[in-house]
């Protein structure tokens, strides 16, 4: 269907990474101020 | 409306940016959409030919799956929670006296000390044993100012780097400074081994010298500044990061003043616990505003500044798995005290009822870390209804301790505050997406850390 109102983006399909993900190489994410409060989000996985 | 499952960004006037949060989909709705979904979600009847019309659009992406997804609340299995990441406090002693430090001035309440280089050996041989099934490990020096055991520092990355060889297990390295102490020498040093590192500045030089002084209550911003120009020189593995308390919360200010004089990388976070409070909340909703608006002018002009907080992924990003487990602090990531006492994070030091165990005498409580592994998103009634909990992953556990109710109950002033960061993080690359906006060759600390990654995993 030809979408007028709406444009996607992007469709991460995240859920999809429960199979896929965890190799667990990407950089430990800290909240603490000290460290810069690393949240997950800002992190890029390292395998895409 | 807030709903726990769709988080709306308005963009611009008919742009709105639409969240699916399960599925991590990113939409562009115009008003009329918009206002059919809100209504969906409100259980209101549609009116208007337009709204039924979106409708029909809305139930497309609902039956692909890109929004109104389901999540089935079960962590995934096979993932290896084997420790990953040690922090290292190799100096519980400062040569600042900041009255905001989260450490009580670097002795963390305790005995000023220097770790030996025994329990230094002794923590990398620890973490490289205990890492099964993982070909990366990450150690980060930490204090008090770990500056002011720099032999000691120089000898462990030496020791780390032979092991790692030894291992065949890449090692990645990490510290935060006050900057008091970084030299030319040291620069050097930090640089040849690829230690990336965390530059503590707060911002204008009122800001910083308030809180960040000498014991003899003499301002450090001279100083450091000078240091950290210098070091910027000869790295892009930095972030300066600054601070905001009651005193400027129209920290924007800051971060255009840091960036003016010439710190790319940057990041502001605030003090929680430090007098800042909910009342505050509209003024700094305020001021990510400005800032969201000033980082987006800074990109066209050509200038882009790369602000942590505001480098979320919107077209990828980390597998959920770390998105629901976080920082891993207990079982993935340990803090070791100059002593040798272990402990799940370095801001729980001083709480004895998280000791968990002493590195030279060989002990480690696996029940503590079980109740760590066993606490993420799907154990906190708060975070399971929050549209945020994939990007925030439930907080710091620290925070949650020491200023919610405890482990399984965030704070509410840090949940208010991550939402608000992450709202105009969103606005943000909601605006590059869709504005097609790029920062030729210029790189985020989040790029830089990924092909630093791979380069040691080579
Ligand atoms: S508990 Fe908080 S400070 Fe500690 S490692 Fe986790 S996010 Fe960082
Ligand atoms: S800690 Fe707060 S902001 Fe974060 S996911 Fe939980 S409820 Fe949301």
């Amino acid at each position: 269907m030809k979408q007028k109102h709406i444009i996607t983006l992007a469709k991460p399909l995240l859920q999809d990474t429960k199979e896929t993900g965890g190799c667990g190489s990407c950089q430990s994410a800290c909240q603490s101020a000290c460290k810069t409060s690393c949240t997950v989000a800002n992190q890029l996985c390292i395998k895409e | 409306m807030i709903h726990e499952n769709i988080k709306i960004v308005v963009l611009a006037e008919d742009q709105n940016l639409v969240l699916d949060v399960n599925s991590g989909s990113i939409h562009l709705f115009d008003d009329i959409s918009t206002k059919a979904l809100n209504k969906y979600l409100q259980q209101q009847d549609l009116e208007t030919e337009e709204e039924l019309e979106a409708w029909q659009e809305i139930e497309e992406l609902i039956k692909e799956g890109s929004l109104m997804s389901v999540d089935n609340g079960i962590l995934p299995k096979n993932i290896n929670h084997n420790i990953k990441s040690i922090c290292l406090n190799v100096a519980h002693i400062c040569n600042l006296a900041c009255p905001y430090c989260f450490a009580s001035g670097g002795n963390y309440k305790g005995a000023e000390a220097l770790m030996t280089t025994e329990v230094g050996k002794k923590a990398i041989d620890f973490l490289f044993d205990n890492s099964l099934g993982r070909s990366i490990v990450e150690v980060d020096f930490f204090g008090g100012e770990p500056l002011l055991n720099f032999p000691l520092i120089k000898e462990l990355v030496a020791y780390g780097e032979a092991v790692s060889k030894r291992k065949n297990k890449a090692i990645k390295w990490s510290m935060t400074t006050n900057g008091v102490l970084l030299d030319e020498n040291i620069s050097k040093f930090l640089v040849e081994h690829n230690i990336g590192t965390v530059l503590s500045i707060d911002g204008r030089k009122e800001i910083h010298d308030y809180n960040r002084y000498f014991k003899n209550h003499k301002g450090s911003f001279d100083v450091v500044l000078s240091n950290y120009l210098e070091f910027k020189e000869h790295t892009q593995d930095y972030v300066a990061r600054g601070t905001y308390t009651s005193r400027n919360l129209d920290f924007y200010k800051d971060v255009a003043y840091l960036k003016e004089l010439g710190f790319n990388h940057l990041s502001m976070e605030p003090v929680i616990g430090e007098k800042i409070t909910m009342d505050d909340l509209p003024v700094i909703k305020e001021s990510y505003q400005k800032l969201s608006k000033l980082y987006l002018k800074w990109l066209k002009e050509g200038e882009p500044l790369d602000f942590f907080h505001f480098n979320i992924q919107l077209k990828g990003g980390p597998c959920i798995y770390k998105r629901i487990t976080a920082c891993g602090a207990g079982f993935e990531y340990l803090a070791i005290t100059p002593t040798g006492d272990i402990y799940p994070c370095h801001q729980l030091i001083e709480d004895n009822n998280y000791l968990m165990g002493n590195i030279m005498e060989d002990t480690f409580n696996e029940d503590l870390a079980e109740v760590f592994l066993n606490t993420n998103i799907y154990t906190k009634d708060k975070c399971k209804k929050c549209w945020a909990r994939f990007y925030c992953s439930g907080g710091c556990h620290s925070n949650n301790i020491k200023y919610g109710n405890g482990l399984n109950s965030p704070d509410e002033l840090s949940c208010e505050l991550q939402k608000l960061r992450l709202e105009a993080a969103l606005y943000v690359q909601g605006k590059i997406l869709v504005e097609g906006l790029t920062a030729d060759g210029f790189k985020g600390s989040d790029i830089i850390t990924k092909e630093k990654i791979n380069d040691l995993l080579k």
